[in-house]
């Protein structure tokens, strides 16, 4: 099995974050990205459409990750989850696409609910947790 | 035993803690540093930069290197960083098992010379890894495990 990951948000976030995952993780897992109603000349429904259609399910797993809930973008890739085997992912954040770019294809669609539970813990107040992480467990070996 | 020994002033990082993790297969970190391991906020703010399954182990250059030597890291698939050249000496000198360090980051500070994009050194810095190099010690500069390797000096 294959993996594609596709990052799909409102403007430029998707550029945006591939420059920070390379920056820790370097270079290795592609990951294509749409920057969705940029170019008001596009048709991005259509460019969503194609994106997912183009896919070979037999062999590749496609993940698409979106920026927001409720977005137009999350939005129109949910329309097409009826015509085809895709897993969408909204809340896009740096912890959860490094997280799917190491993830074996082999295990991907087992591993997403996990995935997605884990960075959601991710987000946090820092304030309360500055504390509580001094003295989680022991410093020694 | 120990997996990869690593310079770098910011520790344990997103570069750290998830890409080179996971790229040597390391289940523990030890970060070799006086001033986190004496500094509460600085503890914290590392505790919570640990990764998930990960032992995370902060303690001074000193009982780093006893910790070492003791025997007790043996069991591990050590990570160590320490945050400079001075620190990551003296961890050499004692514990001559280590054969390889990485050059993760070393900032730009008065006098440096910039040697990679994200190495700075000083001249005194520069004569310890010499000595280091000199003793059949691989220094090697990657900020991330699938970047090539460049040897210094």
């Amino acid at each position: 099995m294959e993996k594609r990951i596709v990052v799909a948000t409102h403007g430029r976030f998707s550029e945006g974050i591939l420059t920070s995952m390379k920056m820790i993780f370097g270079d290795q897992v592609p990951v294509e990205c749409i920057t969705a109603y940029v170019d008001s000349g596009t048709d991005y429904q259509e460019l969503f459409r194609r994106t997912v259609a183009e896919n070979d399910y037999a062999t590749t797993e496609l993940v698409v990750l979106t920026d927001v809930l409720g977005g137009s973008v999350n939005n129109e890739f949910t329309k097409l989850l009826d015509e085809y085997p895709f897993h969408l992912v909204c809340g896009l954040n740096l912890a959860l696409l490094l997280e799917i770019a190491v993830c074996p294809a082999d295990t991907i669609a087992e591993q997403l609910p996990s995935i997605v539970e884990q960075a959601r813990e991710g987000i946090a107040l820092v304030n309360d947790h500055v504390e509580r992480a001094a003295e989680a467990d022991a410093n020694e070996f | 035993m120990i997996k990869l020994f690593r310079i770098d002033h910011r520790l344990l990082h997103g570069q750290v803690g998830f890409s080179w993790v996971r790229s040597i297969g390391a289940d523990c970190i030890l970060i070799a540093d006086d001033d986190s391991a004496t500094d509460s906020l600085k503890l914290a703010t590392l505790r919570l930069a640990k990764p998930q399954g990960i032992k995370l182990v902060v303690k001074t250059v000193e009982d780093s290197i006893k910790a070492i030597t003791s025997g007790v890291t043996d069991k591990y698939k050590l990570l160590i960083v320490t945050g400079s050249v001075a620190d990551a000496k003296r961890v050499c000198d004692a514990i001559p098992e280590i054969k390889s360090v990485n050059l993760g980051g070393i900032k730009k500070r008065e006098g440096t010379r910039q040697v990679s994009q994200a190495i700075f050194l000083l001249p005194e810095e520069e004569d310890m890894l010499h000595e280091l190099a000199g003793r059949g010690i691989e220094l090697e500069i990657r900020q991330v495990p699938t970047e090539t390797k460049t040897i210094y000096a």
